[in-house]
């Protein structure tokens, strides 16, 4: 358990990576946008984390240079380069597997927690 | 914090190939920049802008562990070697720096070997090296509790090293390779001054300097071991930003109680420096006769003088400090060219027996001083640094006669025979 929650930043960003070609600003801002603010990692947490999936072969990175105001006018800056990180095939079975372990994860929690509350409105009658 | 204080504290924790430094730096520096122009677009001062990004982008100590753990630094021989050189100076600069007070505290209560030169400060400090072995025998004598403590100290540098390289037991290797290879004339000075009736003082100096050595890869599996990430919480922080970081990595803290320790030990140096440069004026001894009736003051027989001494011997000491022997007893030294030196020392034979090496590794050889007949010790004790003995009890008092080899035999027995 302890494992599936530390790793759900893993299963984030992998997921993001998977919807689109990202950089980590942007990852962050989606991040906050997409939980509405319920999730909110450190920044300097999701970079390392970039880079390991690109060392295990998940991801790879690119550099690409910003040739004008993109989605996010505030946080294009014109001429700037950036570091983008697509997923690798290897990365897209990754994030199969990734997403198989939570749902088995949330779904054991949530029989758990099921049955706790059914027990807890018994005896509350 | 700005930005660009940001950037130079994480450069300053990452431990990684120096072009993975450079692309790292560069994409931290893109998202601070980025982040602070998004608020700065909306209406926020850049200072502040710049203060807020670095707070939510996290501690840049535990940053930089992050992105240390995912570029380990591949520990090729180069750097391996570079390990070894950096043993060996950590070996010179920590033995000197936590000897040096320990061998003029030693200087100053009297309990310095006499092949220790005490005449000033940089002979001191020179003693002090891993060049001197006298201090082995120091360490041993009166300073034991000592050992542990050094060797808590010696185990800190490839703790907190193991910790920044983050790497095992490879730079503890290192380190202890280059504190065996720091005192390279170890193994054959032992070797040479090797006494077989006293194996142990000949092999403290190897056991002792060659133990720091696993001591070294010890610290270093233990800092590396010590190395716990905090895990990434996905819960938002209060206010929707982070919080000051307070992660179990305090690198800041760490390397501040580390200055505190380095600035401790060279203030203690520098006030053994002191010491030391009293000590000789401390040491400018009365003129003679008032050593004499100083010493016969602490005496309960009189005091014997011998008649003949060589003729380019003389008297230039007399000690009698109460507690120095077991029974009241004097001591008084004779000085010569060339470094010749004979000692007479006075030991009442009462109330406490005085016991006697009979090591049959010595040269003994009887012969008739006056009335009495003395034993002789002849041979190359260096634990006692002299080269010839003659011990005899004449009217209730022990005498023992030692010279570091520079006086003939026939010189000797004269001087003993004029002494009784």
């Amino acid at each position: 358990v302890r494992e599936l929650k530390k790793g759900s930043l893993h299963l984030l960003v992998l997921h993001l990576l998977y919807e689109r070609p990202s950089y980590g600003w942007e990852i962050c801002e989606r991040l906050r946008e997409r939980s509405q603010g319920t999730l909110s990692f450190e920044d300097g947490a999701v970079y390392p984390l970039l880079h390991a999936l690109e060392h295990d072969g998940l991801a790879e990175g690119y550099w690409e240079t910003e040739a004008g105001l993109g989605e996010d006018e505030h946080a294009a800056r014109k001429g700037a380069r950036r570091r983008y990180y697509r997923l690798t095939v290897k990365g897209r079975t990754a994030l199969r597997a990734a997403l198989q372990q939570w749902s088995t994860f949330t779904n054991a929690v949530g029989r758990v927690l099921g049955d706790s509350a059914l027990a807890g409105e018994d005896r509350a009658r | 914090m700005s930005i660009d204080t940001y950037l130079a504290q994480l450069a300053g924790r990452l431990s990684v190939a120096p072009a993975t430094r450079a692309a790292i730096l560069q994409e931290v520096h893109d998202h601070l920049e980025d982040a602070a122009q998004h608020r700065m677009a909306s209406g926020m001062a850049r200072a502040e802008a710049e203060e807020q990004v670095v707070a939510v982008f996290g501690d840049p100590a535990e940053v930089a562990l992050r992105f240390n753990a995912v570029h380990p630094l591949h520990w090729d021989r180069q750097r391996f070697g570079v390990g070894i050189l950096w043993g060996i100076a950590a070996t010179w600069t920590l033995w000197t720096l936590l000897t040096y007070p320990v061998l003029v505290q030693t200087a100053t209560q009297g309990q310095t070997l006499s092949s220790i030169d005490t005449s000033s400060p940089w002979s001191l400090f020179f003693a002090a090296t891993p060049l001197s072995f006298g201090l082995f025998s120091v360490l041993a004598l009166y300073w034991y509790w000592f050992v542990p403590l050094f060797v808590l100290l010696y185990g800190l540098t490839p703790f907190v090293w193991a910790r920044r390289a983050h790497h095992g037991w490879q730079p503890g290797l290192a380190f202890g390779l280059g504190v065996m290879l720091g005192f390279p004339w170890l193994l054959p000075a032992v070797i040479y001054r090797w006494q077989p009736w006293n194996p142990l003082a000949s092999l403290l100096p190897v056991v002792g300097i060659w133990l720091l050595a696993p001591v070294a890869v010890f610290a270093g599996w233990l800092g590396y071991r010590s190395l716990r990430l905090r895990p990434v919480s996905p819960v938002a922080p209060r206010g929707g930003r982070a919080d000051a970081p307070s992660g179990p990595i305090r690198l800041t803290r760490a390397i501040a109680l580390a200055s505190c320790l380095v600035l401790a030990l060279l203030a203690l140096n520098s006030w053994s420096f002191v010491r030391a440069a009293g000590l000789h004026a401390a040491a400018a001894l009365p003129p003679l006769s008032q050593q004499i009736s100083a010493a016969q003051g602490n005496l309960s027989f009189t005091l014997r003088e011998p008649s003949y001494v060589p003729q380019d011997l003389a008297l230039v000491s007399v000690t009698a400090t109460p507690g120095t022997c077991l029974n009241p007893c004097v001591s008084l030294l004779y000085h010569g060219s060339h470094g010749a030196w004979l000692g007479i020392l006075e030991i009442a034979t009462t109330p406490t027996p005085l016991p006697y090496r009979t090591s049959a590794s010595y040269q003994v050889s009887q012969g008739t001083v006056g009335d009495v007949r003395p034993t002789w010790w002849l041979g190359d004790d260096t634990t006692m640094e002299h080269q010839a003995s003659v011990t005899w009890v004449k009217d209730g008092i022990d005498f023992i006669l030692v010279t570091n080899g520079a006086v003939s035999v026939d010189d000797l027995e004269r001087v003993a025979g004029s002494t009784g």
